[in-house]
């Protein structure tokens, strides 16, 4: 019997630019690890321009139509995990979707009222397949998301780790 | 034969970083869960600022703190899709625990609001 299981591990950031080494412990009967996701809550306050971020393609008098219009999605910071394989994830670790819109021509009259909460995509896991020999993972992160601002964001970001544990052996 | 309904849970969230913990006692007549869903009449608060810790028959399938939004479907996807797959998980004593936390979120000020879970289970109909 194969059984799923995801582990959380919580990494508070709250300097700028700040570094964190870290591992993260597998219960001893993992079997694989199947999956990746990251998550991210958010703790100052400040100005920040979430639903204006800025666009790139539109230079003034633009005629684009702004459903066509794409994006930038704000970079939160650098994840990289290793087991005793190498490394196995490496990712950009993005605050959300904020293209869910794009090319919706109802956006332009509801614009406000809905975003990727009602309007997301379904979610997935980012997959791996890695057989671990060792039940640790040694992760390690750097912040972007403050040096993209330039001041101090204190936020917690949440790693997740789906693993996979045969019972059958 | 069996058959699949869907069951809906709430809980109302109405202070502002609390744990809300509850435990749902499914019918008799539910043999297994196929899925799970979140949703609310607030999806930014439950996006933003949700977290939860999901238990059946004393047995977690999500962690305390893992985020709701990633439980939750938009509109955009398409109703046979929205549920997370529990692969017909066994239903045991029908006791389902959920530790529901509301986590600050400089992106949104709390509301009170609501959060609903739907389960896809599986019943046995009786002759």
């Amino acid at each position: 019997m194969i059984k799923e299981e995801v582990i959380l591990h919580r990494l508070n950031i709250q300097k700028l630019g700040e570094q964190k080494y870290f591992q993260i412990e597998l219960p001893k009967d993992t079997d694989h690890i199947i999956g990746i996701e990251t998550g991210v809550f958010r703790y100052t306050s400040g100005s920040f321009a979430f639903f204006g971020g800025s666009l790139i393609n539109d230079p003034g008098g633009d005629p684009i139509d702004p459903s066509f219009k794409v994006s930038y999605n704000d970079p939160v910071g650098r994840l990289t995990l290793q087991t005793t394989e190498g490394i196995i994830y490496q990712e950009e670790v993005k605050k959300e979707d904020k293209n869910c819109k794009w090319a919706d021509f109802t956006q332009t009259l509801n614009e406000g009222f809905f975003d990727q909460y009602s309007h997301g995509r379904r979610r997935f896991e980012d997959s791996i397949m890695i057989k671990t020999c060792l039940p640790m993972i040694e992760g390690y992160y750097k912040d972007t998301w403050g040096v993209h601002y330039s001041y101090h964001v204190e936020y917690d970001l949440l790693i997740y780790i789906w693993i996979e544990k045969n019972f059958s052996k | 034969m069996p058959k699949k309904i869907k069951k809906r849970f709430d809980i109302e969230i109405l202070n502002a970083q609390e744990i809300y913990s509850k435990t749902f006692d499914l019918d008799k007549n539910i043999t297994a869960l196929h899925g799970i869903l979140f949703t609310s009449d607030r999806d930014d608060l439950l996006y933003y600022r949700g977290a939860a810790k999901v238990e059946l028959n004393r047995q977690e399938i999500f962690p305390d703190g893992y985020e709701s939004k990633l439980l939750m479907s938009g509109l955009n996807v398409s109703p046979n899709n929205r549920y997370y797959n529990l692969n017909g998980m066994p239903v045991g004593n029908g006791k389902l625990k959920i530790d529901y936390k509301d986590t600050h979120d400089e992106r949104l000020e709390f509301n009170a609001y609501r959060v609903s879970v739907y389960l896809e289970c599986e019943i046995i109909e009786e002759a």
